[in-house]
């Protein structure tokens, strides 16, 4: 067997630095390959190494100017160190020898969404379902795009699409869990994230989050989860026009035991809120 | 310096680390640009059995070891070359080879090295010189292990008798570096059993359904010597958790067939034992983790005080050294794999070598090469830990992972995975 076929299962199994060393072992002859090249890419890309990456594949495109694998390559790692421009420059030069491909408009529309042009990512996206109706990587874009625009009901409604194909999509279900938290829906967040957390353990954030989603259940922090829940600002305001409408009305003594029990309240979520912050440390 | 001085300061740098196959590759440069070829072939060829010979220098090598008789040798440097996918000179080499085999009267060698037809490789006992004193601490692991594999083939009187069957499936687990392929080793030298070794590169293949063909082809090979233990290193890139599988590819099926392997050992009852290891638990596929297939999942955890200090006995043993206070330095290493130990070890030895390369004298290892060492040191297990901790908090329905969350429970364990 070719050791590169071995590199290239080690990257797909999630190995990318044993994929590495693979490839370090390969003679200088086939280390110069175009599938060499692409490969090392992306076990750079895949060990957090995106300026590697970007040299490979530039080194790849070198011989192989049009390949559009490598173009795809080079988009995504400087899109990775946070070259906006030249990912979009690559993925471009890659659309121009094929203009149809779902998987390259999928990155265009991330390399938009990343810069904030949500328009230009929508239309993009529309080209690609309609000539990949079935592909997850664009299902997956419209999702997010989806939530950026702040439109939550249509993101839910396509994670569930998403779902329904891929029940074991770590994305899909984080998307969900941070859905139902914004909701103030603690439960269906703890199940959701937690699902995400047993299916990609490695994300640290997507664990404390669903590790909150679940401390924050406990009847301890239910000042906590009221202001979640109604917000902070519109509680306030709540609590101080009731203040000064009691006040107004004539109701000293009542004015005063609510305003005394809305300051216990806050100091109480406060501390709850301090502690929850321990606890997750 | 003078060549000499060169020659004889590379020398007592590989004498002080024999195990630095760099420094030994460029001794034996450096003696046969001296002229002194009888002495840079030996080198060279302790860089071969290491397996740290270039490729790009296989060729030359072999030239020259053929030309000084040595033609064992030099096959073998032309295998490397040819499985390298060197082109250039490989087959002037082979001409030589085949004149010179054939002037000593020895047969001619086939086309090309004779093919492995075996897909395990088997690993004979004597070739594991290492036994459970060579793996420092983790005794309860040890004791594990004696229990499911060693006991059942030095007394399975006795495992008759209660009705227990020798076989099965034993999972390793742990952080990276932290001794799980030297246990498995060290299993094969402690029971004295056959012990075959099953790698990817050795199954995989690119047409289609052989690789599935080729894993039971290794499961028959196991089958046939058993009793015997077959061991199955990374099993997750054997048996990749499905959920991760793009497509049907080569993986799904594989995993398809190793589940069919491991049934059909459960089934059969024949005395063969399959140990993996693996240090991504959670990229397994959840089906080979089924009641009959790896029924006994071993943590391996991080070394402890006791056991850092082992290690460390250990690296630094066969090496020179003056006055290292082993015992703080266990205390200092917290969380430290056994990887990461002897890589502090390696560097101070490195650090020593440099100094004995500019001084007349002897330089032993000593407490400043290990305190520089230190400096740049870090415990890459902590990464693993707090994975594993997001998984088992997530993921424990079946409690296999209690051993995993009782650790990481521990008041310790809990303030050093704070960030
Ligand atoms: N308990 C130990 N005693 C002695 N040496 C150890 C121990 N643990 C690790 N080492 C040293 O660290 C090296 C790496 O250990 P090993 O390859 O067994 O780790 P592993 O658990 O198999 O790691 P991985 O998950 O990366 O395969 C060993 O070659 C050995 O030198
Ligand atoms: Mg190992």
């Amino acid at each position: 067997m070719s050791s590169l076929e071995l590199v290239e299962h080690l990257l797909g199994v999630g190995r990318p630095q044993d994929a590495l060393r693979e490839l370090e072992r390969l003679g200088p002859d086939e280390a110069g390959t175009i599938v060499a090249l692409y490969l090392r890419g992306y076990a750079h890309l895949n060990t957090g190494q995106a300026d590697a990456a970007v040299h490979d594949a530039q080194a790849g495109l070198q011989a192989a100017p049009d390949d559009i694998a490598l173009l795809y390559l080079l988009s995504v790692a400087q899109a990775e160190r946070g070259d906006l421009a030249a990912a979009e420059a690559a993925i471009l030069s890659a659309l121009g020898h094929a203009a149809d491909d779902a998987d390259l408009l999928a990155q265009y529309a991330r390399i938009l969404m990343r810069a904030g042009e949500l328009e230009k990512a929508g239309r993009v996206l529309a080209t690609a379902r309609a000539s990949a109706p079935g592909s997850q990587d664009v299902l997956r874009c419209h999702i997010d795009l989806a939530y950026l625009r702040g439109d939550t009901a249509e993101a839910e409604g396509l994670t569930h699409l998403l779902l329904a194909e891929d029940a074991e999509s770590a994305r899909g279900h984080q998307m969900l869990g941070a859905i139902a938290l914004e909701r103030g829906d603690l439960p269906a967040a703890e199940q959701r994230l937690g699902e995400a957390v047993r299916l990609e353990p490695v994300h640290d954030e997507v664990a404390d989050t669903a590790r909150a989603a679940r401390i924050l259940q406990r009847p301890y922090y239910w000042p906590v989860r009221f202001f979640n829940r109604f917000g902070a600002a519109p509680t306030w305001v709540a609590a101080i026009c009731l203040i000064v409408g009691l006040r107004a009305a004539g109701l000293e003594l009542a004015a005063g035991l609510f305003g005394t029990t809305w300051l216990i309240v806050c100091a109480w979520s406060w501390a709850a809120g301090s502690r929850l912050e321990h606890q997750l440390r | 310096m003078t060549g000499d001085d060169r020659l004889e300061g590379l020398r007592a740098a590989v004498e002080l680390s024999p195990d630095n196959h760099a420094l030994r590759l460029v001794l034996a440069e450096s003696l046969r640009e001296a002229g002194e070829t009888a002495a840079a072939l030996t080198e060279f060829e302790r860089v071969l059995d290491a397996g740290a010979l270039p490729r790009d220098e296989a060729v030359e090598v072999g030239t020259a070891a053929a030309h000084a008789g040595r033609l064992q040798f030099a096959a073998r440097c032309l295998d490397l070359a040819r499985n390298a996918g060197v082109v250039g000179g490989t087959a002037g080499l082979e001409d030589l080879l085949t004149t010179l085999l054939a002037d000593s009267g020895a047969v001619q060698r086939a086309d090309g090295p004779e093919p492995d037809t075996h897909v395990a490789r088997r690993v004979s006992v004597a070739e594991e010189a290492c036994t459970f004193a060579d793996v420092g601490g983790l005794d309860d692991v040890k004791r594990a292990i004696h229990r499911t594999i060693v006991l059942p083939y030095q007394r399975p009187d006795l495992f008759e008798q209660y009705g227990r069957r020798a076989g099965g499936g034993v999972l390793l687990f742990g952080p990276p570096g932290c001794g799980k392929t030297l246990l498995a080793r060290a299993t094969a030298g402690e029971c004295g059993a056959p012990f075959l070794n099953l790698r990817i590169e050795d199954v995989l293949d690119p047409y289609f359904g052989v690789s599935e063909q080729r894993l039971h082809l290794g499961f028959d090979e196991a089958r046939a010597a058993a009793p015997c233990v077959l061991f199955l290193d990374e099993i997750d890139t054997l048996a990749f958790a499905r959920r991760h599988q793009r497509s049907a590819g080569v993986g799904r099926a594989m995993v398809d067939q190793l589940l069919q392997e491991l049934d059909a050992i459960g089934a059969n009852n024949d005395g063969l034992l399959v140990l993996g290891a693996t240090n991504v638990p959670w990229d397994v596929d959840d089906a080979l983790q089924r009641p009959g297939r790896f029924d006994r999942v071993i943590f391996v955890p991080p070394p402890d005080a006791e056991a850092r200090r082992r290690i460390l006995d250990i690296a630094l043993r066969e090496r020179p050294t003056a006055g290292i206070d082993v015992d703080a330095l266990a205390e200092r290493t917290p969380m430290f794999s056994g990887a990461d130990l002897c890589a502090v070890v390696e560097r101070a030895v490195d650090a020593a070598i440099d100094e004995a390369l500019t001084s007349a004298d002897e330089v032993p290892v000593s407490q400043r090469h290990v305190d520089a060492a230190m400096r740049t040191a870090r415990a890459t297990t902590l990464e693993w830990l707090r994975t594993a901790r997001n998984y088992t908090e997530f993921a424990n329905e079946s409690g296999r992972y209690d051993e995993v969350r009782a650790y990481l429970d521990q008041r310790e364990m809990r303030k050093l995975l704070r960030r």
